[in-house]
C-alpha cells in the first residue's frame, strides 16, 4: 500500500512537471503587472464576449518602443518559447527578429498563439509613429489559419 | 477591507495579471487560509495558481490519526510530496496570467495608468492587430518571392 502511495505521488510529479514544461512561458514575465505597470509600456487585456466573434477566450498584448531596453529581452523570451511551437513564421533582418508568428503547444482544448514584431525592423517604416516592439499572446478555438485571415482584415 | 473582499479583489486582480509579486505573495497567504470548498472563487484562483496542494483541508472532514512510515519511504514520500508542491505552485506563477474563460475583461495600461474605456481599448487591440499584420502579409509576400525565384532559377536549369 505504501509504494502505491509512494508511486503514485511520483507519478504526480511527472505529470506536473509535463504540465509545467507546457505551460511556462517565457514571455509571461511581460505579461505580468511589475511590467506592464512601468512607464513606456502598453499592455492590453481583453476576455470574454468581446472575442467570441474571433472564436478567442483571451487577447493580451504588451508594447514598448523598440529603442526599450526591454526589447532584446522580449526577443530572447520569444525564440525561447518558440522552440515548443508546433509551427512558426518567423522573419529576422539585421541579424534581429523582426516577425514571428508562433502556434504554441495548446493548454487542454485551448489552443495557443504567440505574435512578436519590432517595427524598428520594418521594410517599409511608418515616419509618424516611433517603432515599437509588441508581443501579443491569444488563446481560444480559432485555427492558425483564422488567424491569418483575421489579420488580414484588420 | 474585510479578508473576503481583499481576497476576491486580490483574485481579480490576479485574473487579469494586474498584481504585483507582493500581492501575489498575500494571495497565496490568503487562499492557503481558507478551507477547500468554502469560496467557489478562491477553489478555481487555487486551481490556476496550482495551490491545490498547498491547501488546508475542509474543516468538516476529520483527520485521521496518521501512520508512521518507515523512516525511508517517510524521507522518499516528503521529498516527492516537496516536489508535487513546488511544481504546481511553479505551474500558476509563470503561465500568462489569464483571465477565468467566462470573465469579460477590457482593459488597457498605457503607463501604469488603467483605461478601461472599451472602445479604447478595443482601439488598441485592432491597432496591434492591424500591425502584425502588415507584418505578416510583407513576410508571406516575400516568401511567395523566394519561392518563384527558386522556381524560376529551377526551371533555368
Amino acid at each position: 500500500m505504501k509504494h502505491r502511495i509512494l508511486t503514485l505521488v511520483l507519478l504526480l510529479a511527472a505529470t506536473a512537471a509535463t504540465v509545467q514544461a507546457q505551460e511556462k512561458l517565457a514571455v509571461g514575465r511581460f505579461f505580468s503587472g511589475d511590467f506592464t505597470s512601468k512607464d513606456g509600456v502598453t499592455a492590453v487585456t481583453v476576455s470574454g464576449k468581446k472575442l467570441r466573434p474571433l472564436n478567442l477566450s483571451l487577447y493580451r498584448s504588451v508594447s514598448v518602443e523598440s529603442s526599450n531596453e526591454a526589447t532584446p529581452q522580449m526577443e530572447s523570451a520569444v525564440k525561447a518559447d518558440g522552440r515548443s511551437a508546433s509551427s512558426r513564421e518567423v522573419q529576422y533582418r539585421d541579424g534581429q527578429l523582426y516577425f514571428g508568428f508562433y502556434t504554441l503547444p495548446p493548454v487542454g482544448n485551448e489552443k495557443r498563439y504567440l505574435f512578436f514584431l519590432n517595427s524598428d525592423k520594418a521594410p517599409t517604416k511608418v515616419l509618424t509613429a516611433s517603432p515599437r516592439t509588441t508581443l501579443i499572446y491569444m488563446e481560444g478555438q480559432a485555427t492558425a489559419d483564422q488567424i491569418r485571415t483575421m489579420l488580414k482584415q484588420k | 477591507m474585510n479578508t473576503t473582499h481583499h481576497l476576491h479583489s486580490l483574485i481579480e486582480r490576479y485574473f487579469a495579471g494586474e498584481t504585483s509579486v507582493a500581492e501575489e505573495r498575500t494571495l497565496r497567504s490568503l487562499l492557503a487560509d481558507t478551507p477547500l470548498g468554502a469560496d467557489p472563487l478562491a477553489d478555481e484562483a487555487r486551481a490556476v495558481m496550482g495551490l491545490s496542494l498547498a491547501s488546508p483541508l475542509p474543516r468538516a472532514v476529520p483527520r485521521r490519526k496518521a501512520k508512521r512510515l518507515a523512516p525511508t519511504l517517510r524521507a522518499w514520500s516528503g521529498a516527492a510530496a516537496a516536489a508535487v508542491i513546488l511544481l504546481a505552485i511553479g505551474i500558476g506563477m509563470e503561465r500568462i496570467p489569464r483571465a477565468t474563460p467566462t470573465a469579460d475583461r477590457c482593459v488597457a495600461y498605457i503607463d501604469g495608468r488603467a483605461v478601461s474605456d472599451d472602445t479604447a481599448v478595443m482601439a488598441l487591440m485592432r491597432s496591434d492587430l492591424a500591425a502584425v499584420g502588415t507584418a505578416s502579409s510583407e513576410v508571406s509576400s516575400e516568401i511567395s518571392a523566394d519561392l518563384s525565384q527558386i522556381g524560376e532559377a529551377l526551371n533555368n536549369i
